[in-house]
């Protein structure tokens, strides 16, 4: 019950500074804010698939096909922002389904690389057809979009509408983590034959977890593309892929809230960080190495190894 | 008809035939004792009747349906289950979570429900019968147990419990008690035979341990080198001169 | 497609299929013997290109003595990856994976602020003319890759089948629990599979330098390619992605010179998803039983 209610609290305090933050930064720092929020939803998305034991290399390249479909449909159909966004996610759940199907066949390393190509391939896609994903160059001109008399334009509103967007998602993913989907997802990581002899079709679950990742990282992709007003192809290329990789293993990704701990403190270095110009990336890359060597269960297991130390000690102040 | 013919049961690792041309039937209530020196085949004989390897020939029906071809999951779905030679579980997961866990065959699950938590009834529904589960085989004090922590007794006795929350009509153990002291193997001994006496479960056993299995089974298969050699109450078995040959052959004397 | 394209465009495929296979082999044995799967291969193959750069281009050595010196120089860049990441990580691919990622950031960065990331380098070529054959017109430089690959594939297969260290190499992809009962030193295997793994992409590295723009990002190009060769061979089988380098070195230089470079990828990426499709442990790969 106390452990409810601090969270209650905690979730109040985070949705209160949610709300205020706009209000007390730059038109430049809300930006980032708005970046940090899909980027939030980008890598909760990309936890549901880590958690079957799917490390997909293809999931940035789907976030690009949220952004890619949001893109036409806003810019050629001229669709309202309420209809792409889910449209967009939906298309992306569509290709995560054709995707799956080849790469539910292969397993760990070979899944690592087959998802890598498949992603590629997705990429080469918009490469090669200059009509209408405007080739090597990407597509401009895509409309931030508006709802009634509120333009997208300024930052703060959109912040908003990214913040409710965000919200949404990340509790729907936050339910289905909790749920016997989610529990049934770590089952299938931890004891594939076990589960397998108990019923569970894994290969299935494994499928439902790819396309439910991909569905949200095409909300994501959307909310971006929305921002940035252009998506290219280099938008969602590897180098962008290892980074959504450094922030989940910074954070860890055992609890729904790790990867959300990495993508904070990430976001924080990355922003410190910006004199270090082209340096930047060696960083980077220091930190992807130091964590996986020194600590590979992420800054959330500092977490769950006090709690469990916490745990202990009560039980043995219990006993005596 | 039998509740499980194996016809013709043929497994090819490469040149290796490690399951030959093996015919069974097990009838419904039976409990029936497979043994066979190391290497014999048993578990392979397991692997494919339950679906895990695809056999090369032959055919396996329960319950008067064709189920060789299917996957492990829909085999279980179908109400035959098998246990591991290793204790498999899910270590992190406490002892009634594990079984929470099994309950799938038990579960019309689709995402919507475990977004928006409908149907609570059908969780408390599952979680009581989760309990009994554990209840019928002793583990009622280690309900909220990390499996990890448990002993290796007790571990192994996880395994049936992960295999019973699927509700089975056939139980195939592989070696239920490898490892265990004499007190252990007699618990596990008892809790077998109620499997089959109280909640009407088929049981198949593959087992070393021979006390075991002359205690319990009533009809008993003994496999050597991939193919059956003979079948037959436990005194046949033991009065067999193939059977004690095969036995000697190999250095294992426990008879 | 006239004659001499047609014996033109043969040619470039054998070059590629020699060049893939040169990078292909090293990654496919690094996971074959310790499941040491490394994202910075590519980065490996790029340094072997920036030892003749600097050694060749611009202090002036004889070209096959900066090639040569590649191989030593990129070996050792594979052992100190053994060390610091693959060995520490081994009991996770994943992790193991992911921090050579890493490393591929830092090799990146590393060179392209020591010789500049903008300008390509370029190297001059060292073996000017081309062999004639039936109107078609083959450079000497690219030529001279495919005995080069033919050489290293051969020593590659007389040291795991004749030398007793490459035996026990062999030994450990098959069953490294078995190996190390048999007395054979795990840590070492893994070392020496690196310094190959490493040689064996510089080397390629080394030959193609003349040939290509030397950029910090060049291992880009080439990863893709060295993956889904590997995975198409078989993950740990060296025979396979033999066999698969030059699958798709026809098919990538066919569909280049029939119709453009990014088709070319997505066909190679369509021919792996085929074979796992259709052969899902890869064309030489075994099953498991």
């Amino acid at each position: 019950m106390r452990a409810t209610a601090f969270g209650l609290v905690f979730l109040a305090i985070v949705a209160a500074a949610a709300v205020a933050a706009p209000y007390s930064v730059s038109y430049y720092q809300t930006e980032v804010l708005i970046l940090f929020l899909i980027n939030l939803i980008l890598v909760c998305s990309y936890r549901i698939l880590t958690t079957t034991g799917d490390w997909s290399l293809s999931h940035v390249v789907m976030m690009g096909v949220g952004a890619y479909t949001t893109a036409i449909l806003s810019k050629y159909l001229e669709l309202s922002i309420l209809l792409t966004v889910p449209l967009s996610a939906v298309v992306a759940g569509l290709v995560g389904l054709v995707m799956v199907t080849p790469l539910i066949r292969t397993r760990g390393f070979g899944f690592f690389i087959a998802s890598f190509a498949l992603g590629e391939f997705v990429r080469l896609i918009w490469v090669k057809f200059r009509d209408p994903f405007g080739g090597p160059r990407g597509m401009i001109g895509i409309p931030n979009g508006e709802i009634g008399s509120i333009d997208f334009f300024m930052p703060v509103p959109y912040y908003f509408f990214v913040l409710i967007i965000a919200a949404l998602c990340l509790s729907v993913m936050y339910r289905l983590d909790r749920s016997r989907i989610g529990k049934t997802f770590k089952a299938v990581y931890a004891d594939e034959d076990l589960a397998e002899s108990v019923g569970i079709d894994v290969p299935r679950y494994r499928a439902l977890a790819f396309v439910t990742g991909t569905f949200f990282a095409g909300v994501a992709g959307s909310l971006l593309a929305h921002r940035l007003g252009a998506v290219d192809p280099k938008n969602f290329d590897i180098n962008v892929m290892v980074y959504l990789i450094i922030w989940i293993v910074v954070g860890g990704s055992a609890t729904f809230w790790g990867p959300i701990l990495g993508l904070a403190v990430m976001t924080v270095v990355f922003e410190v960080t910006r004199p270090l110009l082209e340096w930047r990336p060696l960083l980077f890359g220091i930190i992807l190495i130091l964590f996986l060597v020194f600590m590979p269960g992420g800054l959330e297991s500092l977490f769950t190894g006090l709690r469990e130390r916490l745990v202990r000690r009560r039980g043995s102040e219990g006993e005596g | 008809m039998a509740l499980l013919e194996v016809r013709g049961a043929v497994k090819r690792f490469g040149g290796l035939l490690a399951v030959n041309d093996v015919s069974l039937d097990v009838e419904e209530g039976e409990i029936r004792g497979i043994i066979g020196p190391n290497g014999a085949g048993k578990t392979t004989l397991f692997n494919v009747i339950s679906g895990a390897l695809p056999l090369t020939a032959g055919t396996v029906m329960f319950r008067g349906e064709t189920i060789s071809g299917r996957k492990p999951s829909h085999i279980a779905r179908a109400g035959l289950v098998r246990t591991f030679q290793r204790n498999a579980m899910f270590p992190k997961a406490t002892v009634l979570e594990n079984v929470m866990l099994c309950r799938h065959t038990q579960i019309d699950e689709n995402i919507l429900k475990a977004v928006f938590g409908i149907d609570r009834a059908e969780e408390e529904r599952n979680l009581a019968r989760s309990r009994e589960i554990i209840a019928f085989l002793g583990l009622d004090g280690f309900a909220d147990e990390q499996a990890q922590n448990l002993s290796h007794g007790h571990q192994r006795v996880l395994g049936i419990a992960n295999a019973l929350a699927t509700e089975p009509k056939l139980i195939m153990l592989d070696e239920p008690v490898a490892g265990m002291n004499p007190a252990e193997t007699d618990m596990v001994t008892d809790h077998i035979r109620r499997l089959r006496d109280e909640w009407g479960i088929t049981v198949i056993l593959v087992e070393h341990d021979m006390r075991t299995v002359m205690g319990i089974c009533e009809k008993v298969t003994v496999i050597n080198f991939g193919e059956k050699l003979m079948e037959g109450t436990p005194e046949e078995v033991t009065h067999n001169p193939a059977v004690i040959e095969a036995y000697l052959g190999s250095e294992e004397i426990s008879l | 497609m006239d004659l001499a394209t047609l014996i033109q465009t043969i040619a470039n495929s054998v070059v590629a299929g020699s060049v893939y296979a040169m990078i292909a082999v090293g990654l496919a044995m690094a996971f074959g013997v310790m499941k040491m799967a490394n994202f910075a291969h590519g980065e490996f193959y790029m340094a072997g290109a920036y030892v003749v750069y600097v050694l060749y281009a611009l202090a002036g050595w004889p070209f096959p003595a900066a090639v040569i010196m590649a191989i030593p120089v990129v070996a050792a860049m594979g052992v100190a990856t053994e060390r610091l990441i693959f060995w520490p990580t081994r009991e996770n691919v994943l992790a193991g994976f992911m921090a050579t990622a890493g490393l591929a950031l830092i090799l990146q960065v590393l060179v392209g602020q020591t010789w500049g990331v903008g300008l390509m380098r370029s190297v001059p070529t060292p073996y000017m003319g081309a062999m004639d054959v039936a109107g078609a017109k083959i450079g000497w430089q690219r030529v001279l890759v495919i005995p080069v690959g033919a050489a290293m594939l051969t020593a590659l297969w007389y040291f795991l089948y004749r030398v007793k260290a490459g035996k026990a190499l062999r030994a450990c992809a098959q069953d490294a629990e078995t190996a190390r009962l048999q007395g054979i030193n795990l840590n070492r295997m893994s070392m020496l599979a690196m310094a190959i793994s490493g040689a064996s992409a510089g080397l390629a590295g080394a030959m193609m330098a003349p040939i290509q723009p030397v950029t910090p990002y060049m291992g880009h190009a080439v990863i893709l390619t060295a993956f889904i060769v590997v995975v198409m061979g078989g993950m740990e089988s060296i025979a396979g992605a033999v066999l698969a380098a030059i699958i798709l070195g026809f098919v990538h230089t066919f569909v280049t010179t029939l119709f453009d470079a990014v088709t070319a990828q997505m066909v190679g990426v369509a021919c792996m998803a085929l074979v796992l499709i259709w052969r899902p442990q890869g064309l030489l790969g075994r099953v498991k039983a």
